[in-house]
C-alpha cells in the first residue's frame, strides 16, 4: 500500500536525461523540478532480478532510493492489432535518450543504472530482461 | 517535414488543481491549423482530447486520483491533416505523405500498424511548456487504429479511436508496469520459445516467478494463496481457459511476461493483459504510489447540513472519536481522501488524517445503524473503505463499504462532542458532504486598518497609508470556490486593487489609488463561516457593511477607506465571522 506522507521526502526531484550510443551511456542533462517523487521501490532480490532500474546511492554506496522502469534499451515494440491481440516487432534501437526521475535527497551522491541487456549488446536480437540478471551499466556522480 | 510544418499554440491546464500534481501532457499531430485555405481542425482536436480525458478519468484508479493529476493540452497544429501512411515493404497503407509537426507516421520503423513520430520533438515541446511533465500523449488525427509507446521517454503516440491501447501503453511508459499476457508473437503464432519463463525474478511489480514470498501477498485474502494453473501442464501454448475462481480473486495466475508457464500475474485479467479490462489490484497500487496522492493538500471534510467539519476529538490519535466541529484549521480537521486499490476495481477510498497512518474506521466493524466512527491504523478492512458519490463537483454521500450505511451528522442544530455515525440512507442534508473543502492560504490581517488581505501578489493598499502590514497577523485559510454549506456566507470576493476581502453590497470603497469601488473581476468565490460556537478559529471578524464593504477584525476597529474613521458593521446583531488559522 502507498506509504504515508511526512516521510521526510524532499519536495523536489531531479530529472536526469541520458543518451546511449555505441555502447556508451552518458548523462545529457540534469534538471531540478518542483515535483514530489514517489516512494522508493523495494530493494532488488538478493538473488538478482531481471529488467531495468535506477538506484540513488549515498556516499557509502548504500541504496537510498530505487525506481523500477521499463527498459530503455528494449529492442522490441508492442504492436496492437485492431482485431485484438498484441505481438512484438523488432526495432532498430542502438541509440536514443531516456529520462529518469529521482528525489532530490541531500544524501543522494550517485545514480546507478542496472539493466539486463547492457547497451554493448544492442543490435543483437536479444530480448531484454527475460532471464539475465540486471547488472550495473552506468554510474553518475551527482555531488 | 518537422517543426516547420506546424506550430505550437497555447497550453491549457484542463484540470487545474492548483498545487503540484503529476502532469499528463496531451498534444496533437496532423490536426490542421487555420491557414485561410482549409478549415481548421483545432475543434476536432479539442474534442478528441476531451474524449481521451473522459476515458482516462473513467478508468480506476485514475478516477480517484483526479486531484493528483494535472492534464495539460498543448494546441499543436500541422500544415496537413493526418499522418503519413506508407505503402512500402510490409506496410499496405494509402501512400499518404503529410506535413505534420511531429512527423507522425504509420509503419513506424517499418512495422505495419505501428504509429509513431519524432519523440525528441515531443519531449522538447512538453518540457518547454510543462517543465514538470510526467508523461506525454500525442493524439494523431487518424481514423485508423494504432499507436506506439516510447517507454524510455514516457511518450505515447496514439489514434483517438484506440484509447484503451493508450492507457495500456501509459502503464508501461508512465508507471513501469510489465505485460501480463503470456505470448510474444501471439497465441496462434506457433512460437516455440515461450514455454517456460527463465528462473530470474523480473523486476516489474506486477509479474513474478516467485510464489513465496509473494510480491503481492498483502492483497491476497484467501489462504492458501489461490493458484490457477494448467491442470495438465501444456506449456507449449497459451492457457485460454476461463478462470473458475471469482473474478476479484487475487492469487497466482500462470502466464505472464510473455511466457506460458513459470511466470505469474495477480489476477485473472488486467489492462496490462487485455486492453479493455480494468487494471488489477497490483497495477492500481503501483499507479497510486507513482502519482503520490500525498501531494494533494489535506483539507477539511464538511457537512452540508451544519457547515461543521469532521474533527478527531482530542487530536488525531488512534481511537479518537470522529465528531463534527466548527472549522478552525487545526491538524485534527485535515484529511486526505485517497483511492484504495481493489481487486474488483471498485471506486473506494480511505479518509486519512494528515501526517498519520490513521484513517476513518467504523468502530468494531459494526454493521448496526448509529455506530460511531473513530481514527484507527489502516489495515485495509472494509469498515475503513468508503464509496464517495461525488469528488468536488457536487455534494457527496459517503457510504461505508462493509455495512452499506451512510455517514451522517445528527439532524437538527449541531453540537460539539456528538459523534459522526453511520445510518440508513435518507439522502437528506445531514448525509451530504463536501469531501474537499478547498482552503486557500496567504491571508493576513493588516495591523493598521484591521482589514483582511491577500498577500500572494502584493501587500496591496491600506487606507491608513502605504501597503497593508501583516507583521502582527496570524496566517489564515479561506474557503475558496466551494459549494455552499449551512452557516457559511459565500458572498465574499477578493479585490485585485487593494488585495482586501470584501462583500459586494450597497456601499463599498477601495483604498487603492483612484478610489472608487472594489474590483472583483479576477476573484474566486470565498465563503466564511458565521455565528459558529467558540473553537480554535478566530472569531469577531465583521463586515464593514455601512461603509467600505471589507472584512475587518472587530476587536480592533481599524481604519475605513471611506472616511478614514473606524469600520462600521452596523447593527449589533451583525454576523460573527470566524477564520481558520493555518
Amino acid at each position: 500500500m502507498q506509504q504515508f506522507e511526512d516521510t521526510g521526502m524532499p519536495r523536489r526531484s531531479i530529472r536526469l536525461t541520458f543518451r546511449f550510443k555505441d555502447g556508451e551511456i552518458k548523462l545529457l542533462e540534469r534538471e531540478f523540478l518542483d515535483l514530489l517523487d514517489s516512494p522508493s521501490d523495494p530493494p532488488a532480490a538478493p538473488e538478482g532480478e531481471s529488467g531495468f532500474w535506477v538506484e540513488l546511492r549515498d556516499a557509502d554506496n548504500r541504496t537510498v532510493h530505487r525506481r523500477i522502469m521499463s527498459n530503455p534499451f528494449d529492442q522490441h515494440v508492442e504492436v496492437h492489432s485492431p482485431e485484438g491481440g498484441t505481438s512484438r516487432a523488432h526495432r532498430k534501437h542502438s541509440s536514443g535518450t531516456f529520462i529518469v526521475d529521482l528525489p532530490d535527497r541531500p544524501d543522494g551522491e550517485h545514480v546507478v543504472l542496472f539493466s539486463s541487456a547492457p547497451p554493448h549488446i544492442l543490435g543483437a536480437r536479444a530480448e531484454v530482461g527475460s532471464g539475465s540478471p540486471a547488472t550495473e551499466v552506468a554510474r553518475v556522480t551527482l555531488r | 517535414m518537422g517543426t516547420s510544418d506546424g506550430k505550437v499554440g497555447s497550453t491549457t491546464n484542463l484540470t487545474g488543481n492548483g498545487f503540484p500534481a503529476w502532469s499528463l501532457v496531451v498534444m496533437g499531430d496532423g490536426y490542421r491549423g487555420s491557414d485561410g485555405n482549409q478549415p481548421s481542425e483545432i475543434g476536432k482536436y479539442h474534442a478528441d482530447v476531451d474524449n481521451f480525458i473522459t476515458k482516462f478519468f473513467e478508468t480506476w484508479p485514475f478516477v480517484g486520483l483526479r486531484r493528483s493529476i494535472d492534464v495539460y493540452r498543448i494546441d499543436v497544429t500541422s500544415t496537413d491533416s493526418g499522418p503519413d501512411d506508407p505503402m512500402t515493404g510490409n506496410c499496405t497503407g494509402t501512400g499518404a505523405v503529410r506535413k505534420t509537426y511531429f512527423d507522425s507516421t504509420f509503419c513506424s520503423g517499418g512495422v505495419p500498424r505501428l504509429l509513431g513520430g519524432n519523440v525528441d520533438t515531443v519531449v522538447a515541446t512538453a518540457k518547454n511548456k510543462v517543465p514538470s511533465w510526467g508523461a506525454a500523449i500525442v493524439l494523431v488525427n487518424t481514423t485508423k487504429a494504432g499507436g506506439q509507446a516510447n517507454v524510455e521517454n514516457r511518450v505515447c503516440f496514439a489514434s483517438p479511436i484506440d484509447l484503451d491501447t493508450v492507457i495500456h501503453e501509459l502503464g508501461h511508459a508512465g508507471f513501469g508496469l510489465g505485460d501480463e499476457y503470456e505470448y510474444w508473437l501471439g497465441c496462434d503464432s506457433g512460437e516455440t520459445d515461450r514455454n517456460n519463463h527463465p528462473s530470474m525474478e523480473p523486476s516489474y511489480p506486477n509479474v513474478t516467478v516467485t510464489k513465496s514470498p509473494l510480491k503481492w501477498a498483502k492483497f491476497v485474502t484467501v489462504s492458501p494463496t489461490p493458484l490457477m494453473k494448467n491442470p495438465d501442464p501444456d506449456c507449449k501454448k497459451c492457457d485460454e481457459r476461463k478462470s473458475t475462481l471469482p473474478p476479484d480473486t487475487v492469487g497466482l495466475f500462470e502466464g505472464a511476461d510473455s511466457y506460458h508457464c513459470g511466470a505469474y500475474r495477480a489476477q485473472y485479467d488486467c489492462k496490462m493483459r487485455t486492453f479493455g479490462k480494468r487494471f488489477c489490484v497490483v497495477c492500481q497500487n503501483r499507479i497510486i504510489n507513482m502519482v503520490a496522492p500525498s501531494r494533494v493538500p489535506a483539507v477539511p471534510f464538511a457537512s452540508l447540513h451544519t457547515g461543521w467539519v469532521l474533527d478527531a476529538a482530542s487530536a488525531a490519535t488512534s481511537g479518537a472519536m470522529i465528531q463534527q466541529f466548527p472549522p478552525h484549521g487545526g491538524a485534527n480537521q485535515q484529511f486526505l481522501v485517497e483511492p484504495v486499490p481493489t481487486p474488483e476495481g471498485a471506486l473506494r477510498y480511505r479518509i486519512r488524517a494528515v501526517n498519520t497512518s490513521l484513517v476513518l474506521d467504523v468502530v468494531g466493524g459494526s454493521t448496526s445503524p448509529g455506530a460511531p466512527l473513530q481514527l484507527y491504523p489502516w489495515h485495509g478492512g472494509k469498515n475503513q473503505q468508503f464509496v464517495i458519490s461525488a469528488l468536488g463537483n457536487d455534494y457527496a454521500t459517503v457510504r461505508a463499504v462493509h455495512s452499506d450505511f451512510y455517514l451522517e451528522v445528527p439532524d437538527g442544530p449541531p453540537s460539539s462532542g456528538v459523534a459522526v455515525r453511520q445510518a440508513t440512507l435518507t439522502a437528506t442534508a445531514n448525509q451530504k458532504w463536501l469531501p474537499f473543502l478547498n482552503m486557500q492560504p496567504g491571508w493576513r490581517r493588516c495591523r493598521k486598518c484591521q482589514g483582511l488581505f491577500f498577500t500572494v501578489h502584493s501587500n496591496g493598499y491600506c487606507p491608513a497609508g502605504g501597503a497593508h502590514d501583516p507583521s502582527e497577523s496570524d496566517a489564515y485559510l479561506l474557503s475558496n470556490n466551494n459549494l455552499l454549506l449551512a452557516s457559511w456566507d459565500d458572498n465574499w470576493r477578493w479585490c485585485r486593487r487593494c488585495q482586501g476581502l470584501f462583500r459586494p453590497w450597497l456601499v463599498g470603497r477601495c483604498p487603492a489609488p483612484g478610489g472608487g469601488s472594489h474590483d472583483a473581476s479576477l476573484s474566486g468565490g470565498y465563503s466564511l463561516p458565521y455565528n459558529m460556537p467558540p473553537s480554535g478559529a478566530q472569531h469577531h471578524w465583521r463586515h464593514c457593511s455601512e461603509k467600505c464593504g471589507g472584512l475587518f477584525f472587530g476587536d480592533l476597529r481599524g481604519v475605513c477607506p471611506l472616511d478614514q474613521g473606524v469600520h462600521d458593521s452596523g447593527f449589533t446583531g451583525a454576523l460573527d465571522y470566524s477564520l481558520a488559522r493555518a
